[in-house]
C-alpha cells in the first residue's frame, strides 16, 4: 500500500516491526526483503509519489519534483554539485540506468585495507544474480545508442583505447532520452517500478511525503521514530509521525543517513560517522563538431558508452585514473557549458544538435565529511565538506588533457566545460593552457552524482560506522543500506553497487543465514 | 505549444498574458534597448517573489546575457525571462531569494565602480554593460560568483523554454505536459 502524505489528516502513531527510511536503491531491496519474510514493514520516503505520467520530460519542472534541494544541492563551497534523487524510488528514478558492479579491485582493496573479508565476489555472486533479474539488467540495445555517445566508441576504436557499452536496467526503452526527469514510459527499472511495488503487494505500507527527524531509543532494542509528514513540494510540517520499531533500516542516503543519526545522538561511539566521504567529481564537457555532424544527444539513451582506456584500479587504492562518458539530455544545463554571454554565447548554443556531450568522471579517494544543522524552517541543512586533494586535481587537469585531445582526434573544431571563466579550447595546441584550469570555488561547477562514505563499513567501530552485515556497531538493529556505506568509491556508477550490497545483508537478515 | 490544451484555464490565462506582453514590447520597438526598458515605466507582471525592482534590474541583466539578435533573433526579453524566472522561485527557498537578490543589488549599484563607471548597471549601453559582465568573469572572487549566478539563472530558464529550442534545433520533449501536480491540503 502506497499512502501519500496528502492523505494523512492527523498525527500518524504506529507500531510496527521493521521501518525503512527511504526509498531508493537500498531502500526499495530492504523494503522487499523485509516483507518476503513476514516483517510488517513500513517505509517512510520525504519526497512524493510521482509516476510515469507526472513526468513531463523538463528539466525546470522535474528537478524541483524529483532532485534533492532542486538539484542546487551543493558542497559547502558551492564548488560541487551533489545531485541526489528524492522521491519515491529516490536516485533509481532520476538515474541514467547504467549498471555496473563493484569493481574487483575495489573489492580486493576493501578487503587488503579494511579486512572486508566477507564483501567478495563469490559472497556477492547470489546478490548479483537477484538484483540483476529484477532489474531486468542486459547490454543497451543497439537501437538506442545515439551518435553522441557512439562518437566516444569509434574513436577510441580508431585509436585502440578502451572503451564498451554499458549494462542498463530498462525494459522496452523507446530512447526519448530523458531519464535525468524520470522516465516518462516507465522504461527504467527503478525501485519505484520493482522492489517498491513487490514490497508493497507482500503487505509493506510505504509513506511518502514523510521526513524522518530523528530516531529514540526506547527500553531494549526498540526504538521509536519521529517523523513529520510535510507539503509536497515546500516540505512545510504538517502532521507529526511516531512509529515504534524493533528494527530500522536507515536508506537515507550518503548526506541524509548520518544527519538523521546524529540528530539521534547515535553518534557517540561512532567516531567515523560523517567522514570518508567520496565525491566521484565530474565535469560536464561540450565539443562542438562540424555543422554536418548531428550529435542529437537528447534523443537515445543518454550515458550509453564508456572510453575506459584511462581506468587506473588496483587494490592498493581502489578506483583511480580517469574516463570519460557520454551524456545528454539537459539543455537548460548544458547551456552553462563555456564562460561566455551574450552573440557569442547565442552563436555556441545554435550548435546544440553538433554539439557533443561528455562527463570527465574522476574518482577520489574518501576525503570528505558531512555535518548538519537544523534550519529555522525546521528542516535539517546538509553540510558536505569537501576539499579536492593535490594528487585529485593533477589527475584531474590530466584527464581533462587528455579528454580534450581524444575530442579533437574525434573531430571537435572547439571544447568547452562547465567553467564560467575558463575559454574555450580551438585546437589541441592549446591544451597546455589546461595546467592552469581553476579548480576554485566559483570558477568551476562539478558535478557528483555517486556520493558515498559518510556511514562506512568497518571492522570495528573505530574504524568504520556499521559491520559488513551494515548493522551499527553501537548499536542492534539498525542497519544501514544505502551509499553511505562504501569504504570508497564502488563503481562508476553506485545503484547496482548499492543495491547488491543491500541485498546481501538484508537476504542474510531476513533469513537468519 | 500543443500543451496548452491541457492547461488549467488558469495557467492559459497566464500565458497569454506574458506573450501579449512580450508581443508588445517587440511590437512597440524591435530595437528597443534595455536602458530604454529600463527606463521606461513599463507594467511589472505580476510577480511571485521578485520585487518591481528586482524585476526591473534581472530584465535588464537577462537581456544582456541573451540579447535579441545576432545568431537567432528571440532574446531573453522576448519572453520575458525575468518573470519566467520569478514564476520558478519558491517563497521557501530563503537562501535562493537572498542570492539573486543580493546579486542584483550589487551588480546595479556597486559593479559599475569597478571599471570606474558611475550610475546605475540598468543605465548602461548594452556593450558597457556586456563588459561589466565580462571583467566581473576575470575579476575573481565574489564578483565570479554574481557573474556565474545570474549567467547560470538565465541561461537555465532561457534554454528551458520552448520558445528558444526551434532557435537552438531542439525538438523538445516528446510528451507534453504541465507541471506535475502537487496535491495539497490545510491543515
Amino acid at each position: 500500500m502506497i499512502i501519500q502524505g496528502h492523505e494523512i489528516f492527523a498525527p500518524l502513531k504506529l507500531k510496527t516491526h521493521s521501518v525503512v527510511v527511504g526509498s531508493g536503491a537500498g531502500g526499495g531491496v530492504a523494503a522487499y526483503h523485509m516483507a518476503s519474510a513476514g516483517y510488517e514493514t513500513v517505509v517512510l520516503e520525504e519526497g512524493g509519489y510521482f509516476q510515469a505520467k507526472d513526468f513531463n520530460q523538463r528539466e525546470e519542472d522535474m528537478m524541483p519534483a524529483l532532485y534533492r534541494g532542486a538539484g542546487r544541492q551543493t558542497t559547502t563551497d558551492g564548488m560541487i554539485y551533489v545531485w541526489q534523487g528524492s522521491t519515491f524510488g529516490g536516485s533509481t528514478v532520476i538515474n541514467t540506468a547504467d549498471a555496473t558492479p563493484i569493481d574487483a579491485e575495489v573489492l580486493q582493496h576493501w578487503q587488503q585495507t579494511f579486512g572486508l573479508n566477507e564483501l567478495t565476489e563469490e559472497n556477492l555472486a547470489a546478490s548479483y544474480e537477484r538484483v540483476y533479474k529484477t532489474l531486468n539488467v542486459h547490454r543497451l540495445e543497439e537501437r538506442i545508442l545515439n551518435r553522441n555517445n557512439k562518437v566516444l566508441l569509434e574513436t577510441a576504436n580508431r585509436l585502440g583505447y578502451k572503451a564498451g557499452v554499458f549494462n542498463s536496467n530498462r525494459k522496452n526503452c523507446v530512447g526519448s532520452g530523458y531519464c535525468f526527469q524520470g522516465c516518462a514510459y516507465d522504461a527504467k527499472q527503478g525501485t519505484n517500478l520493482t522492489y517498491l511495488p513487490m514490497a508493497s503487494e507482500l503487505g509493506a505500507r510505504i509513506y511518502t511525503d514523510v521526513r524522518v527527524d530523528r530516531i529514540e531509543r526506547l527500553s531494549g532494542s526498540k526504538y521509536r521514530v519521529h517523523g513529520s509528514v510535510v507539503e509536497r513540494g515546500t516540505r512545510r510540517f504538517r502532521h507529526p509521525v511516531e512509529i515504534d520499531c524493533e528494527r530500522i533500516i536507515m536508506a537515507a542516503g550518503t548526506v541524509h543517513t548520518p544527519a538523521i543519526l546524529k540528530r539521534s545522538g547515535f553518534d557517540k561511539g561512532l567516531p567515523q560517522l560523517g567522514k570518508n566521504i567520496s565525491l566521484q567529481p565530474q565535469i560536464g564537457m561540450s565539443a562542438i563538431f562540424s555543422d554536418s555532424d548531428k550529435m542529437t544527444s537528447w534523443r537515445g539513451a543518454p550515458q550509453s558508452i564508456y572510453m575506459s582506456e584511462f581506468d587506473d584500479h588496483r587494490a592498493e587504492h581502489g578506483l583511480g585514473g580517469f574516463r570519460m562518458e557520454g551524456v545528454g539530455g539537459m539543455a537548460g544545463i548544458f547551456s552553462h557549458f563555456s564562460n561566455s554571454i551574450g552573440h557569442d554565447h547565442k552563436r555556441m548554443m545554435q550548435q546544440y544538435p553538433n554539439t557533443q556531450f561528455s562527463a570527465l568522471l574522476v574518482p577520489d579517494q574518501p576525503t570528505g565529511t558531512m555535518d548538519w544543522e537544523w534550519g529555522p524552517d525546521g528542516k535539517v541543512k546538509p553540510k558536505i565538506q569537501y576539499t579536492p586533494t593535490e594528487e585529485w586535481k593533477q589527475r584531474f587537469k590530466r584527464g581533462f588533457k587528455t579528454a580534450a585531445e581524444f575530442l579533437f582526434e574525434a573531430g571537435a573544431k572547439e571544447i568547452h566545460c562547465n567553467s564560467a571563466v575558463f575559454g574555450p579550447i580551438t585546437s589541441a595546441d592549446q591544451l597546455s593552457r589546461i595546467d592552469d584550469f581553476p579548480i576554485e570555488p566559483g570558477m568551476v561547477a562539478l558535478t557528483s552524482a555517486h556520493v558515498q562514505g559518510s556511514c562506512r563499513i568497518g571492522l570495528n567501530a573505530d574504524v568504520g560506522v556499521v559491520d559488513q552485515n551494515l548493522q551499527l556497531h553501537n548499536l542492534d538493529n539498525i542497519y544501514v543500506v544505502d551509499g553511505s556505506v562504501m569504504p570508497t568509491t564502488a563503481s562508476t556508477h553506485t545503484m547496482i553497487p548499492i543495491m547488491v550490497m543491500a541485498d546481501r545483508a538484508m537476504h542474510k537478515l531476513a533469513h537468519g543465514a | 505549444m500543443d500543451n496548452n490544451k491541457q492547461l488549467p484555464s488558469a495557467t492559459r490565462r497566464l500565458f497569454l498574458q506574458r506573450s501579449l506582453m512580450a508581443m508588445a514590447a517587440v511590437a512597440a520597438s524591435p530595437l528597443m534597448s534595455a536602458q530604454e526598458l529600463a527606463n521606461a515605466a513599463i507594467a511589472t507582471p505580476k510577480l511571485n517573489i521578485l520585487t518591481a525592482d528586482d524585476y526591473r534590474i534581472l530584465s535588464v541583466v537577462s537581456d544582456t546575457i541573451i540579447p535579441r539578435g545576432g545568431a537567432f533573433p528571440l532574446g531573453a526579453l522576448d519572453i520575458d525571462l525575468a518573470a519566467r524566472i520569478d514564476s520558478y522561485i519558491e517563497p521557501e527557498d530563503t537562501a535562493l531569494i537572498q542570492g539573486v537578490r543580493g546579486a542584483l543589488m550589487f551588480l546595479e549599484h556597486k559593479a559599475p565602480a569597478i571599471q570606474g563607471k558611475e550610475g546605475l548597471f540598468s543605465s548602461m549601453a548594452a556593450e558597457e554593460r556586456e563588459a561589466l559582465l565580462l571583467a566581473l568573469r576575470d575579476a575573481g572572487g565574489d564578483a565570479v560568483a554574481v557573474y556565474t549566478a545570474l549567467r547560470g539563472l538565465c541561461l537555465f530558464y532561457f534554454y528551458t523554454d520552448e520558445q528558444a529550442w526551434p532557435n537552438i534545433g531542439y525538438d523538445g520533449p516528446l510528451v507534453k505536459r504541465d507541471r506535475p501536480v502537487y496535491p495539497q491540503v490545510e491543515g
